[in-house]
């Protein structure tokens, strides 16, 4: 059995990718962002699945479920992993708006109410449509025309499919993109909040929610259960006035990486149960332009070497086997 | 988003297009139906669930399959599955999804299918928020496949001919047969005349509403082929309840971001010639506009265009008319020519400046 439990850690640490989540998980631990029975219980439950995976051979696969264990539910729907970051905070003395940026493709596709739209506009909004689309690149052109309060679709939710969905403060995101051209705003925004997986040509859209509207549910600084297998996430933050806020995390600004600065910190975040659209009623919506260039693998060794932090691939597999 | 390796994708090589039909249906309508979601797509369960929607989660998993065969035979197993689902208001979201996934994929296997299950309104099924949702992303899917050649325009026809087929829809079916047949556009436009008219005159839209429809018309046709064929588009001056395609001129010359430029080509007081450009790209040589036989449908295109036409002259290529209807000394065209108010300048000149503009 101990041969096994090796086997799935080495398999783990074997990537950049799978060392970065085991770097966040023990960084999480050492941290006081979790208790070690979190993180025992859910290496077990990883053991598990992977004992019942007769395909699980590769690094994608050994990364994807260590993602699918985090949320996995239970036999009564509960996502047993999620939102146990020790550091929950509560909203209520908050007034300052939050927001979640999202594709275009799904704000139109699964959000919007059409009728809405119809009326806004004259025409129905192209669901599947990238920036190659020149009815989006109109749209982005001239953004005040579709920037506005819409109502949502019925029967949908914000972060249904994912389980959840990521904030992070509303002013953050116009701080950063005060003095950037038009052009180059939602390129930017991807990098600052650390979307890697935000390729060219994705126009993407901010939904700005009200403080009160996320106020009673489950929110909580994300850590590795949440992330999964991002490839830009990183638990610990650089700055020490980053380090000082417990309830929140920070990205890992993708444009710092490239450039190889000494922090990585980008904008707060945190993790919101999902909404019913129903609850939310209308929602500010802005279009913050399409994203100009795609962010590869170059760099994943570089996000992964600074995340070890001259700890080697051996003594992260021995600190998670002690745990297991 | 971590993708898988094509080992991971292995076990799915071996599909045929009913097991693809099987598993996508058997996975879609788990996550419809059911609230545990854990062993849905099994063998690649570890993969769905993670991106923004199921359809990114599918087409991850696809783009890794291998291009030529097993591609093929998931495009076919949406197919298949799409013609296999029972004609029942419970499988409407499953149709859906198979449908955006095809469209995501372009699976153009799905296009027949489409035709023979749309009939009158999916599964013949009443008209209701979820069915004239189900159309419109029928429209949408299908509007993104069009390409030359494709199947994509029968099945456009169908749509459009279909009741659950709305005014707002006019914009999105028009670009769709253009991109299928660009040199077919005037007939396009002819098709969706009546809606686009409908939507002015109640002014659900406004012209320059349109200028995006222009546009994109601009961005899916080249524009030696809009020259060659403007002069086919219905431009009526007399009667202005009459249903005319006068409103694409305008969002195609007039607004404050046109996407074409018209001038005249040649030197003046020489052998003169509107042509055209796309505003974006100044560095391309502008396209003279297509001879016609019809020259009352001439001389109403070169009306039209007058207000629109740039000051100075923006290329100074010079072209000669070859066409003898266009030939100033041809009586019939003189006649015609005054008939409808033009003059010509000077002897040689085939249409001035002046001659372009109303009298």
């Amino acid at each position: 059995m101990d041969d096994k439990k090796r086997q799935m850690i080495e398999l783990l640490c074997n990537s950049a990718l799978g060392c970065t989540i085991a770097c966040n998980i023990i960084d999480a631990l050492e941290d006081g962002l979790v208790e070690l029975d979190l993180v025992r219980e859910y290496l077990q439950e990883c053991f598990s699945s992977y004992l019942g995976e007769t395909n699980c051979k590769t690094s994608a696969s050994i990364a994807a479920l260590f993602h699918r264990v985090g949320y996995c539910k239970d036999v009564d729907g509960h996502a047993r992993f999620l939102f146990r970051c020790c550091k929950h905070t509560s909203m209520d003395k908050l007034k300052a708006p939050f927001s979640t940026v999202m594709p275009y493709r799904i704000f139109a596709g699964h959000l919007v109410d059409r009728s809405a739209w119809n009326k806004r506009f004259g025409r129905r909004a192209p669901r599947d449509a990238d920036c190659g689309h020149p009815a989006v690149r109109m749209l982005c052109a001239h953004p005040n025309s579709f920037n506005g309060v819409y109502p949502l679709r019925r029967a949908e939710s914000l972060g249904g499919y994912s389980q959840l969905f990521w904030v992070t403060r509303s002013s953050r995101i116009q701080y950063i993109t005060k003095s950037i051209s038009s052009d180059e705003r939602a390129t930017r925004v991807r990098d600052y909040l650390g979307l890697i997986h935000r390729e060219q040509n994705v126009p993407l859209v901010e939904l700005r929610l009200k403080a009160s509207k996320i106020s009673k549910k489950a929110r909580a600084r994300p850590t590795f259960v949440e992330a999964g297998d991002h490839r830009r996430f990183k638990i610990r933050s650089d700055l020490p006035k980053n380090i000082k806020i417990l309830d929140w995390g920070f990205t890992a600004d993708l444009l710092r990486l490239e450039q190889d600065k000494p922090s990585l910190d980008g904008a707060p975040e945190q993790v919101v149960e999902p909404i019913k659209t129903e609850e939310l009623g209308e929602i500010s919506c802005f279009l913050i332009g399409c994203v100009k260039t795609t962010r590869g693998e170059e760099h994943d060794d570089k996000f992964t070497e600074r995340l070890m932090n001259s700890r080697t691939k051996d003594e992260l597999v021995k600190k998670l086997l002690s745990w297991l | 988003m971590n993708k898988p390796d094509f080992k991971d994708v292995e076990p799915l090589e071996s599909f045929g297009i009913e097991d693809f039909a099987r598993w996508l249906r058997t996975g879609i309508e788990g996550h419809i139906f059911n609230s545990n979601r854990n062993r849905l797509f099994d063998p690649l369960h570890l993969f769905v669930h993670r991106g923004d929607d199921l359809t990114t989660d599918l087409k991850v998993i696809y783009s890794v399959l291998s291009p030529d065969s097993s591609q093929a035979r998931f495009r076919q197993g949406i197919a298949s599955a799409l013609s296999q689902l029972p004609g029942e208001e419970r499988y409407v979201l499953v149709f859906r999804e198979l449908m955006l996934l095809a469209g995501a994929i372009r699976a153009q296997e799905i296009l027949p299918v489409l035709i023979v299950r749309l009939g009158n309104g999916f599964f013949g099924l009443p008209a209701n928020e979820m069915t004239r949702d189900l159309f419109f992303d029928a429209l949408d899917t299908v509007a993104g496949m069009a390409a030359p050649g494709s199947k994509a325009m029968d099945c456009m026809h169908s749509l459009i001919y279909s009741s659950f087929f709305q005014l707002e829809y006019a914009d999105l079916a028009l670009i769709a047969l253009c991109r299928a047949s660009p040199e077919e556009f005037p007939q396009h436009l002819e098709m969706l005349r009546g809606h686009i008219h409908q939507l002015l005159t109640q002014h659900i839209v406004e012209t320059d509403q349109l200028q995006a429809v222009a546009w994109q018309f601009v961005e899916t046709i080249p524009v030696d082929v809009i020259a060659e064929h403007l002069v086919q588009l219905k431009l009526s001056s007399i009667d202005e309840n009459d249903p005319s395609d006068e409103w694409m001129v305008e969002a195609l010359f007039g607004g404050n971001e046109p996407p074409l430029i018209c001038g005249i080509m040649g030197e003046v007081s020489q052998d003169e010639v509107l042509a055209i450009r796309r505003q974006d790209r100044p560095q391309q040589r502008s396209v003279p506009l297509g001879a016609s036989n019809d020259i009352r449908a001439l001389c109403r295109l070169y009306e039209k265009l007058g207000p629109y036409i740039q000051q100075p002259s923006f290329n100074n290529i010079s072209l000669m008319l070859d066409n003898p209807r266009r030939d100033p000394e041809n009586t019939e065209v003189l006649k015609d020519m005054e008939q409808y108010g033009y003059s010509l300048s000077h002897r040689g000149s085939r249409f001035s400046q002046e001659a372009t503009r109303v009298i």
